[in-house]
């Protein structure tokens, strides 16, 4: 049985959560950083280098440590930049959340970033070509090259500061062991910050793909999972774009033959899990106007929907919230779904407790959707659909 | 009757584990694994090219079978297993089809119904062929750079013949009907198919349940066909990027584990990098790509003084994998429908203890022969 302890272990001190799992065989310790409130396209460009320039290591532990140090369970080092947040994750072997923990401070206490690390970063960025589908879901448009070495070290004095971190203890521990971590190594609060430089930045040009394929994209609002109306939003989620029968699938694959690949994600965000229905079609001049032909399709699709349809989605939603579903539309990290890894477990509790203050148990969202009803339900995927918004990625002719 | 059956008991690590592997008179084999704890179950049914692997003129309809039988004779399988928590996923790779049904512990029964309904009746008409042409048309164009490098990789170690297995949509157009049913014939070939079973199930009732679904198949001859091993690694470009290729013997070899630890290492290393390894029991291909602005020459430069570290990083990710994939339900089925076809005295049961037949001065041979080749002979 595992466990789930959220709590405050300092007054003014980083958000913890435990996730004990006497089962596994490794440890793992994760952080959670909000990125600087409102930042501009060409903030946002400095806040992925920083990510990138992170695996450069810190005082204490150079690149080839983190790599020796970091991957000696098996599983890398792995620093994931979002929209609005930096998620760091160490996995050591059973025994080693003392290495783990350690790593994890240093890294966001006291990182080198060196003017070559961020020169490097800056340029595995610009030559990273993540693909069509991660180019949809991470649709930033940004010039990397315009970075300065300021702007990354103003960002990281700016965010990496204790009272910002959501720490997450996962794996083969003791109840109450990462609270003594954080005890140890983040009880000192972080010297003021430097005052935020504000970083102009030129009209964003419109982005584009690399290959020749445009990506289409119905943007709702995000689902916090903690309010009323959320069972229904969510529930009309799964039916949408949640499996090879959901609306998506039968609707603009089998029934127009328009795509390939479409789904629903949901994805992590500071505020909560953003609904995204996305999907991928071969570049044309044919497309203009093909957003608004999908969702008036899918509109219409939801008036057919039947009990058959809700019981599909509330299995679909346990079976995704168990991790035992590989189309699950939940993001925990920027490589794929949530799954029932103690890695994703950590994940989810970590991204919960930042985005509503309270790690949420999977079990008890499933408990929730237990009890939507159909109406409920089409009216959700209604209002999703018509209050998303359009974006369009053209791909390259 | 039944011609074959190993009954295996092992205690793994911290699960305790009960399989059972059978060959059905019409040559089906089944095996069934409990992996006690899961919540998961996974199903996979894979068709494995045992004969004569595609020509010019076959080129893709196994990859074009693949999503015509993955909508079920009836084409609503999604409906119904997705109303019970489960999840259909089809993949054609270069020795074989699979088909893959993961779901709650509990949907095990059904998952053995439904694979064996999708390999004992097919029909399809034209228009359904053209549209589904169409959507393969439309994936061609979601394909990585990465794994278009891997395909060059196979053409350049195994030869022309080593066709990609995703096939040309634009060729897929001259397929007929008749042909495409006649191919269907040939990839529900009992001879040719392997389910497996795995999660928190019970081995024995899946296998009793696989003889009434699948014993009923009828069985026409293949002829064996196996591919010629190659040596020599290769490095391969595009205006993508690179890949050093790593040729490699069949998956349970302890060299080809090496390779594969070899990979894993590098990737660990080289920012930006990708390994790729498509499991297979004949010899395979291990790739690692550089994106553009990466070359392996720099790769190796930057790796120099450091190999004995990339390996022991390799080490511990095959370990790791290895474990993982001997306790995931979804990893052991798949690895094991697509291996024991070929190789029936495979034991997937001890995957997890695979590595221990691996040194990690095997896998520093296997990155001094990529860095070596990377430098141009001069390491």
């Amino acid at each position: 049985m595992i466990s789930w302890v959220a709590f405050l272990a300092l007054a003014s001190g980083p958000r913890v959560v435990e996730v004990p799992d006497p089962r596994a065989h490794t440890v793992v310790v994760e952080a959670f950083v909000p990125a600087p409130p409102n930042m501009s396209d060409k903030e946002a460009a400095a806040w992925r280098v920083l990510a990138e320039a992170l695996y450069d290591g810190s005082e204490e532990f150079s690149r080839d440590r983190l790599i020796q140090y970091g991957s000696q369970a098996g599983v890398p080092l792995s620093i994931q930049a979002f929209t609005d947040f930096i998620k760091i994750q160490v996995v050591e072997p059973k025994g080693g959340l003392k290495v783990a923990s350690q790593i994890v401070e240093s890294l966001c206490l006291r990182a080198t970033l060196t003017d070559e690390a961020i020169t490097e970063a800056v340029h595995a960025l610009t030559s990273r070509n993540p693909g069509v589908w991660n180019e949809a879901l991470d649709d930033l448009n940004l010039a990397y090259d315009k970075v300065t070495f300021e702007q990354v070290r103003n960002d990281y004095a700016q965010a990496f500061r204790t009272e910002n971190l959501t720490l997450v203890f996962g794996g083969q521990i003791e109840s109450g062991e990462g609270t003594a971590q954080v005890k140890e190594r983040f009880a000192e609060p972080s010297s003021k910050p430097p005052r935020r430089t504000r970083w102009d930045f030129a009209p964003r040009s419109r982005l584009r793909h690399l290959a020749p394929v445009t990506t289409f994209e119905l943007r709702a609002s995000p689902l916090t999972l903690t309010q009323a109306t959320d069972a229904d939003r969510l529930l009309a989620v799964f039916a949408l774009g949640v499996g090879k029968s959901g609306a998506m699938h039968r609707v603009l694959r089998e029934a127009m033959g328009l795509t390939y690949r479409q789904e629903a994600v949901l994805w992590p965000t500071t505020t909560g899990w953003l609904p995204r229905f996305v999907f991928a079609r071969k570049a044309s001049d044919q497309e203009l106007g093909l957003a608004v032909t999908a969702k008036d399709a899918l509109l219409k699709d939801v008036d057919t929907w039947d009990e058959g349809t809700l019981t599909r989605a509330k299995a679909m939603a346990a079976s995704s919230l168990s991790g035992d579903n590989p189309l699950c539309p939940f993001w925990t990290g920027s490589t794929g779904p949530y799954s029932y890894s103690v890695e994703d477990r950590c994940s989810w509790a970590g991204l919960t407790l930042m985005m509503t203050g309270a790690s949420i148990d999977p079990a008890t969202v499933v408990q929730a959707l237990s009890k939507g009803d159909l109406d409920g339900m089409k009216m959700a995927a209604r209002t999703l659909l018509d209050q998303a918004q359009f974006q369009v990625i053209p791909g390259s002719s | 009757m039944i011609s074959a059956a190993i009954f295996l008991g092992a205690c793994l690590g911290h699960q305790s584990r009960v399989a059972i592997k059978e060959t059905l008179p019409n040559g089906v084999i089944v095996y069934a694994q409990r992996i006690e704890g899961t919540t998961q179950m996974a199903a996979t049914l894979a068709s494995v090219s045992k004969d004569q692997p595609e020509t010019a003129d076959s080129h893709g309809m196994r990859h074009l079978l693949e999503h015509l039988v993955a909508k079920g004779p009836d084409k609503d399988v999604d409906k119904g297993v997705e109303g019970r928590g489960m999840v259909l996923l089809a993949e054609t790779t270069r020795d074989s089809v699979t088909f893959s049904l993961h779901g709650p512990k509990d949907t095990a029964s059904m998952a053995v119904t439904v694979l064996g309904q999708l390999v004992s009746r097919f029909d399809v008409n034209e228009s359904e062929l053209r549209k589904e042409v169409g959507i393969l048309d439309q994936e061609m164009v979601l394909r990585s750079w990465n794994l278009l490098l891997v395909a060059d990789g196979w053409r350049k170690v195994y030869g022309a013949d080593a066709l990609d297995p995703f096939g040309d949509p634009a060729k897929m157009t001259n397929f007929t009907t008749e042909a495409v049913k006649a191919g269907f014939q040939s990839l529900a070939n009992p001879k040719k198919l392997c389910l497996c079973v795995a999660g928190d199930i019970d081995p024995e009732s899946v296998v009793q349940q696989a003889r009434e679904v699948l014993g009923g198949l009828t069985a026409t001859d293949v002829t064996p066909w196996s591919r010629p091993e190659a040596t020599d690694p290769a490095l391969v470009g595009s205006s993508d990027g690179e890949a050093a290729c790593i040729p490699v013997s069949g998956f349970s070899e302890s060299a080809t584990l090496a390779s594969i630890g070899a990979g894993f290492g590098l990737q660990g290393w080289l920012t930006g990098s990708f390994m790729v390894y498509t499991p297979t029991a004949r010899p395979g291909l291990v790739t690692v790509s550089l994106r553009t602005g990466r070359s392996w020459k720099q790769a190796a430069d930057r790796l120099k003084g450091r190999e004995a570290l990339v390996a022991r990083t390799g080490m511990q990710q095959l370990k790791e994998w290895l474990t993982e994939t001997a306790s995931d339900p979804v990893r052991l089925s798949e690895l094991s429908a697509t291996i024991l076809p070929l190789r029936p005295g495979f034991d997937p049961s001890r995957v997890s203890h695979m590595a221990d037949d691996v040194s990690e001065e095997q896998i520093l041979g296997e990155i001094r022969a990529v860095c070596t080749l990377a430098s141009g002979g001069s390491q």
